[in-house]
């Protein structure tokens, strides 16, 4: 928040914030394999379904929406938490990953995968090996609650552990079924969605994001050292913990629904940043819009434009590095 | 107002006491200075009168209520800390970092409006450095970075401001501005406790000085507690306690001459 901006540009700001994902998810619903007129697209979200094609009907209804639904949600997640973890560590590079989270979560759908489990086991699995996975790394690293940096090791460490073991499941997998079906889920899909899923996943999604938007200002706290938080009458540990539970919450229900996409919690809290500064009440507000609207994109292009369709953690990459790279040069630098 | 701090004594877990007995009183308008070598516990000391370091016995009372017993809110509204201005984090406009200052003040759900910028422009412009309001805090220089941390404190309308090392990498022209303004706001009622390297900067600014050294504190009024003697036993150093006048000012200065082999 800079002096000089206008209540009217702050009010402008959002309400862009508030309709590009509206309009953006509402192209998507049109754009596929099965071209779609906006009209129609219209027509059947409000209900109005005579005269339109039944495939288009249940492209729409069935496939696409529940689709767009869980973009927007791990687009928003994984952005608002991958804030929320670069301002805990002090750290442009944290990720959703730190604590190892979507690696214990990757390693509880590569088990149930393995075990044979359905999807809705699956999910269930991954979200709470996720949760397992940061808890053992806030354990292992506690050091009556003060150090960062050991918390930091000691997530590389259990999200070293969890590879590994990720690796092990996929050695002693079926290499005919299994093996791709793991490999394959690893590489993150948006494609096995259905409202079922999202009834399940969502709702941790949602909370998190909520939190953090909640707390957002005072997410400002978070990278300064223990004796300033101290001293501004704020609890370190109950900051700290409201912050690490919503974002570990996101992600690995996000992890769970659609396995591992990268680079979104990494890239958008930067792009963001670069635009309207460092501090949290903007940068987690427009994350949670930009991270929707730019996993929306990325899904769309990654279900149109091939017959096979491209894992998302190769497009966010593709599409994310070249643009991030563009957008740094252009601003000369990011801003920590 | 009152603080005081009865027999202090501060050890880190399994290690041996710091300081031990430490007693001292501040009150509306004192500045206090507290001097001692490098690892002497200054800073310690700082964050045990602080209360965001837990002492092994002791008593830090504010008005007579234990200040454990004032709830932190209440308690970091009235008391600021002014940390060093090079362990910071510091990427924030320098209206967001002084904003941050009323994190006590609002509740969880707030986030600073127009009336908190305005009080934020107001206290940048008392210290002179309302130019600064739209830059980056790594963008400006550790002196304006100083004065901003400053300002972070003030902002809250606080009765005592506790700076740790406020001065020190800092230049020359940069010691005396933040110097100054301890004394601008010491005349304003405002109680400094603040650490220092350099017992010239106590002699001149402080009313109240505190000499840490083997463990123990002297305290009490600055001219009785800098002297020749305690400055050789607390550093070392045999100096020589000067009196300079200038026009109608009388400057105290410290001069050091030889280390002492002990």
């Amino acid at each position: 928040m800079t002096s000089n901006i206008t209540v009217k540009r702050r009010v402008f700001r959002a309400v862009i914030l508030i309709i590009t994902p509206i309009i953006i998810s509402f192209l998507a619903l049109a754009i596929g394999r099965i071209e779609i007129p906006v009209g129609d697209v219209f027509n059947i979200l409000i209900g109005r379904t005579e005269g339109i094609a039944n495939v288009s009907v249940m492209t729409v209804k069935i496939f696409r929406l529940p689709r767009i639904i869980l973009a927007l949600l791990v687009g928003a997640g994984l952005s608002v938490a991958g804030c929320a973890f670069q301002g805990l560590f002090a750290n442009p590079l944290a990720t959703p990953d730190t604590l190892g989270v979507a690696s214990g979560a990757s390693f509880g759908a590569a088990l149930a995968i393995l075990l044979g489990a359905g999807p809705v086991t699956i999910q269930v699995c991954s979200f709470l090996m996720g949760i397992a996975a940061v808890v053992l790394t806030v354990l292992c690293g506690r050091t009556g609650g003060r150090n960062m940096t050991m918390i930091i090791l000691s997530g590389i460490m259990i999200g070293s552990l969890f590879s590994a073991l990720i690796s092990f499941v996929k050695f002693v997998a079926d290499s005919e079924s299994q093996l791709p079906a793991i490999t394959y889920w690893l590489m993150g899909s948006l494609a096995s969605t259905d409202s079922k899923s999202l009834l399940i996943g969502a709702p941790p999604i949602l909370i998190g994001i909520i939190i953090l938007f909640i707390i957002r200002w005072r997410m400002n706290l978070l990278p300064l050292t223990e004796d300033e938080i101290k001293s501004s009458g704020t609890n370190v540990l109950l900051l700290r913990g409201i912050t690490v539970l919503s974002a570990t919450m996101i992600t690995a229900s996000a992890v769970s629904m659609c396995g591992q996409v990268g680079w979104v919690g990494l890239l958008v809290p930067h792009m963001v940043r670069m635009r309207v500064g460092a501090n949290f009440k903007d940068v987690v507000a427009c994350s949670i819009s930009v991270g929707a609207v730019f996993l929306v994109i990325v899904d769309t292009v990654a279900r149109s434009l091939t017959a096979a369709e491209i894992p998302i953690s190769i497009l966010t990459a593709i599409i994310g590095a070249p643009f991030f790279i563009y957008l740094m040069r252009r601003r000369g630098g990011f801003v920590g | 107002m009152i603080l005081k701090a009865e027999n202090l004594t501060f050890a880190y877990k399994g290690g041996n006491n710091v300081f031990e007995d430490v007693s001292l009183t501040v009150e509306n308008g004192d500045v206090l200075a507290i001097l001692g070598p490098n690892g002497a516990g200054k800073t310690t000391l700082l964050k045990s009168i602080l209360g965001i370091l837990p002492v092994k016995s002791g008593s830090v009372t504010l008005d007579n209520v234990d200040v454990r017993k004032i709830p932190e809110k209440e308690l970091f509204k009235r008391i600021s800390y002014v940390p060093q201005a090079k362990n910071t984090t510091a990427s924030y406009s320098v209206l967001d970092t002084v904003l941050i200052g009323l994190a006590a003040e609002l509740s969880v759900f707030k986030a600073p409006g127009e009336k908190e910028i305005a009080r934020a422009k107001e206290v940048l412009d008392e210290l002179n450095i309302g130019h600064l309001i739209d830059k980056r805090c790594n963008r400006i220089s550790g002196g304006e970075l100083q004065m901003v941390l400053i300002a972070r404190a003030l902002i809250s309308d606080p009765e005592i401001l506790i700076l740790d090392e406020p001065e020190s990498n800092l230049d020359f022209k940069n010691q005396l501005i933040v110097l100054d303004t301890l004394t601008r706001l010491s005349k304003r009622g405002i109680a400094c406790i603040f650490n220092t390297h350099y017992p010239s900067h106590a002699l001149q600014r402080a009313n109240k000085a505190a000499i840490l050294s083997n463990h123990h504190v002297l305290f009490g009024e600055t001219e009785k507690t800098v002297t020749e003697e305690r400055i050789e036993e607390a550093f070392g150093v045999k100096a020589v306690v000067d009196e300079l006048e200038f026009e109608d000012k009388k400057i105290k200065s410290v001069i050091p001459i030889e280390l002492i082999n002990r």
